[in-house]
């Protein structure tokens, strides 16, 4: 192939910029995803005002408060919502409220049980007393309908199958009322459903949103209208709500990948544009 | 909120309206009245992708979304019995993987009932609609094999799509197919036109029908959907004006306004 | 007045199960040839009727008013039974969807077309999946249990995560594709979409992060410029394209309940 000539347009240089192959961007890409994880990268961050609304629903919550969180995510987006679910999970639990976990995806229960686990141990939290793992629920609609009117009746059971009413955990919880707030960690719109079928129900609710970043947009009328007290964007998100637990995990550690391959594809499109600007100018 | 009388009736009057609107425009536009509709040009792409096909002599691939059967899938299903009827007509091989079960078995009678309907019952391969697996990644991993092992020619991606829209386009172009993509998920449309050739954006997605076959019900629908979003639009400024009036306190001008903000207020 | 049928499909007992089950066999047998033997004239009107009292259920679950001691009205008891009604025929299409793998991938195996053996190798871990995971719920083997830990956690979950992040890698060339300014829409475009970045991430905070962080000059920092973008700039437009979403999804749901939608899907009569 002539690379060299002048004439063969398609494969002169500034051509060639403009169509690298896809396979060395690939390996680009990998390149600046692991590097970081090995040696890393320390940076500012900023709060948002999203993540900062979120923690401080938490924070306003009184001692004891019953806090329901649902991690509606599977396997796929477990980079960014296990770092989300183990930020809030932490966060109640610092705050010492009582926390009910389920999920509406059997990955996400398997996933949430076991962070919920891990973490109880480390704030000795009793599970039945403390809190309590409602286990997967299928029919979303179903569930949260019924919730609003039952709690005890719509988990009459444990994931484990062992009976819910005698828990010292839902002592006192009958409906959404007895409800300060619900977190609703996911990689879905889910959130419209808890806002249509739940949250208008009980006006102190505080309803937050973890969703995954490519979500977030969306969500944000929803925050302007109060119906979603605050919203945690992703790894991004989460990196933003451990510093403001003051807990170093997972989405801290990731932010030094993420930022290098938001570089990366930002060089990316400037060669692709310096190559079809320059072969623009020379048709002319 | 769930239900309408829980928090306010608006609700019920602006719904039932709009759903009048539309059904006086549906029964005008039955009676004969003349509509007029834009140009979109990615419905337009349609017949070319097909052509497009039908040179190459390589399938053309239709993905309903991974949505459950609702009225996404239908609309998509609609436009899908355009393009079967197309390739009916020029005899190009379809590929049409489903990833919901309920979705499966109609647009399996809808594709078949498109060739019937062009008079090439024979050439419909029962194996061109089949069902992958309901689980998203699963399917995209399933679409994406056949986009290669395929070679598809040209790619229609109308429906319910998340995470996996990315996955189906880039795998399109890897293998320089082109492609035509819509749905209703917001998040994934800057995917879609990153990666597709023509993308069709918000409500253009429910216009389709109605662009592709010219029926008087859908463009009489299409026209009272019109005034429906206008009835919004004037609610959102009628809502701004009051609330900046509620805002600066201006005597009975701001009550009103207050009463008007609380009446549409809902959690 | 609905609570006879209430009555009829909430849980029996044992003993009395399987003389429902066979009645439900027979009955729902009995429908199926009724409704194939049916003139398509009567069809049409059958079709319309059950489509539009389905709808009117929910649409006057939602609509018509409310106890509020119970925050029910005398629908609400009976959404329940139509979920479940709902979830019964998808479950009933699944075996469809099933056969249609199985037609497919056995007739690849069958024949020996090429790649037979990947048709093979979907079709044992289908029935892998579903024997290990019944083993696993209903039986008592510690080893049967552990296979299935090993198919679902070991490799399914993490299939998953694999699936998922390939689209990091596809965003990568395609906005490296996509990206060219090639009209001044195209640029304000493409600067836009570097802010929001810049501002997603610490290596962006870090470029202006001289200025100040309280006053004026904050505003300029390009993390509240991403903010002001996503949160005035985009969603107003994802706020319009969510209106006329919900609009054109209302017209068509009218179109469908009305039985007003002739020819979209089938051209022939049902």
């Amino acid at each position: 192939m002539a690379m060299t000539s002048p004439t063969s347009q398609p494969s002169d240089f500034w051509h060639r910029i403009q169509a690298i192959d896809r396979r060395v961007l690939y390996v680009l890409l990998l390149v600046v995803i692991i590097l970081p994880l090995f040696v890393p990268i320390r940076l500012p961050m900023v709060t948002m005002p999203s993540t900062q609304k979120l923690y401080q629903a938490i924070e306003s919550i009184p001692e004891g408060g019953f806090v329901i969180v649902s991690a509606t995510w599977s396997g796929g987006t477990r980079a960014e919502n296990m770092p989300q679910t183990e930020a809030i999970l932490r966060h109640l639990m610092k705050r010492r409220l009582r926390v009910a976990v389920f999920s509406f995806d059997q990955q996400g229960s398997q996933f949430s049980y076991n962070i919920a686990s891990r973490l109880a141990k480390e704030y000795n939290y009793e599970y039945g007393k403390d809190w309590v793992h409602w286990g997967f629920r299928p029919i979303v609609g179903v569930v949260m309908k019924s919730l609003v009117r039952d709690i005890p009746g719509t988990f009459t059971t444990d994931r484990d199958g062992k009976p819910t009413k005698d828990m010292e955990v839902m002592k006192g919880i009958r409906d959404i009322k007895d409800v300060d707030a619900i977190v609703e960690i996911a990689a879905s719109g889910i959130y419209m459903d808890w806002i249509g079928l739940v949250v208008g129900a009980n006006p102190n609710l505080k309803f937050g949103f973890c969703p995954t970043a490519v979500m977030a947009p969306e969500t944000y009328p929803y925050m302007d209208s109060g119906q979603i007290v605050g919203i945690m964007e992703g790894m991004r998100g989460a990196a933003e709500y451990e510093q403001l637990i003051r807990a170093t995990g997972l989405a801290t550690k990731g932010m030094g990948s993420i930022s290098l391959a938001h570089v990366l594809i930002m060089l990316l499109i400037i060669i692709g544009n310096i190559g079809y600007i320059a072969t623009r100018a020379r048709g002319r | 909120m769930q239900h309408a009388f829980e928090k306010i009736w608006p609700v019920l009057i602006v719904e039932v309206l709009t759903a009048l609107i539309i059904i006086w425009r549906i029964i005008s536009a039955q009676r004969g009245k003349e509509l007029f509709i834009r140009r979109i040009p990615g419905l337009n792409a349609i017949d070319e992708a097909i052509g497009r096909a039908t040179e190459m002599g390589r399938p053309v691939l239709m993905v309903p979304g991974i949505g459950g059967f609702s009225i996404i899938a239908l609309q998509a299903l609609s436009i899908f019995s355009y393009i079967a009827r197309s390739t009916a007509r020029f005899g190009n091989r379809i590929l049409m993987p489903v990833a919901d079960a309920t979705v499966y078995t109609v647009a399996e009678e809808v594709i078949r009932d498109a060739y019937q309907a062009e008079g090439h019952p024979e050439r419909f391969d029962p194996d061109s609609v089949r069902f992958l697996s309901d689980r998203q990644f699963a399917f995209a991993s399933g679409v994406a094999g056949l986009i290669q092992r395929e070679q598809i020619a040209s790619s229609f991606m109308f429906g319910e799509f998340f995470a996996e829209s990315l996955i189906f386009a880039e795998t399109g172009n890897m293998v320089g197919a082109i492609q035509v993509a819509g749905t209703v998920q917001t998040t994934q449309i800057p995917f879609f036109i990153a990666a597709c050739d023509y993308t069709i954006i918000g409500d253009e997605y429910y216009a389709a029908s109605a662009y592709i076959s010219r029926n008087p019900t859908m463009l009489g629908s299409l026209v009272g959907q019109d005034f429906g979003k206008l009835l919004i639009a004037s609610l959102c400024v009628v809502g701004s004006v009051a609330a900046t009036l509620s805002a600066l306190d201006v005597p009975v001008l701001g009550t009103a306004s207050k009463w008007f903000i609380d009446l549409f207020t809902i959690r | 007045m609905l609570e006879p049928i209430v009555r009829f499909f909430s849980a029996k007992p044992p003993a009395v199960l399987p003389y429902y089950v066979a009645g439900a066999v027979i009955f729902s047998i009995l429908v199926i040839l009724l409704l194939i033997n049916l003139p398509s004239r009567m069809r049409k009107p059958l079709i319309a009727i059950v489509t539009f009292l389905a709808g009117l259920f929910y649409a006057a679950e939602f609509f018509l008013p409310i106890d509020r001691a119970t925050n029910k009205n005398v629908l609400t008891d009976y959404l329940v039974s139509a979920s479940k009604l709902g979830s019964l025929l998808g479950g009933m299409t699944l075996t469809l969807g099933i056969l249609s793998l199985l037609r497919v991938h056995g007739r690849n195996i069958a024949r020996l077309r090429a790649g037979w053996y990947n048709s093979l190798a979907l079709l044992v871990a289908m029935v892998s999946m579903v024997v290990f995971g019944l083993m696993d719920k209903y039986g008592a083997n510690a080893s049967a249990k552990k296979v299935f830990n090993v198919l679902f956690e070991g490799m399914l979950i993490n299939m998953d995560a694999t699936m998922f992040s390939l689209i990091a890698f596809y965003i990568v060339s395609a906005s490296y594709r996509a990206f060219r300014i090639r009209s001044i829409e195209a640029t304000i475009l493409m600067v836009t979409a570097f802010l929001v970045m810049l501002g997603q991430v610490p290596v962006g905070n870090a470029m202006t992060d001289w200025l100040p962080r309280e006053g004026f000059f904050a505003s300029l920092r390009v993390e509240n410029i991403k903010q002001w973008i996503l949160s005035q700039v985009n969603a107003a437009a994802l706020r319009a394209i969510a209106f006329g979403l919900g609009v054109g999804g209302l017209a068509i749901s009218l179109r469908i309940w009305l039985s007003l939608e002739r020819g979209a899907y089938f051209e022939k009569e049902i």
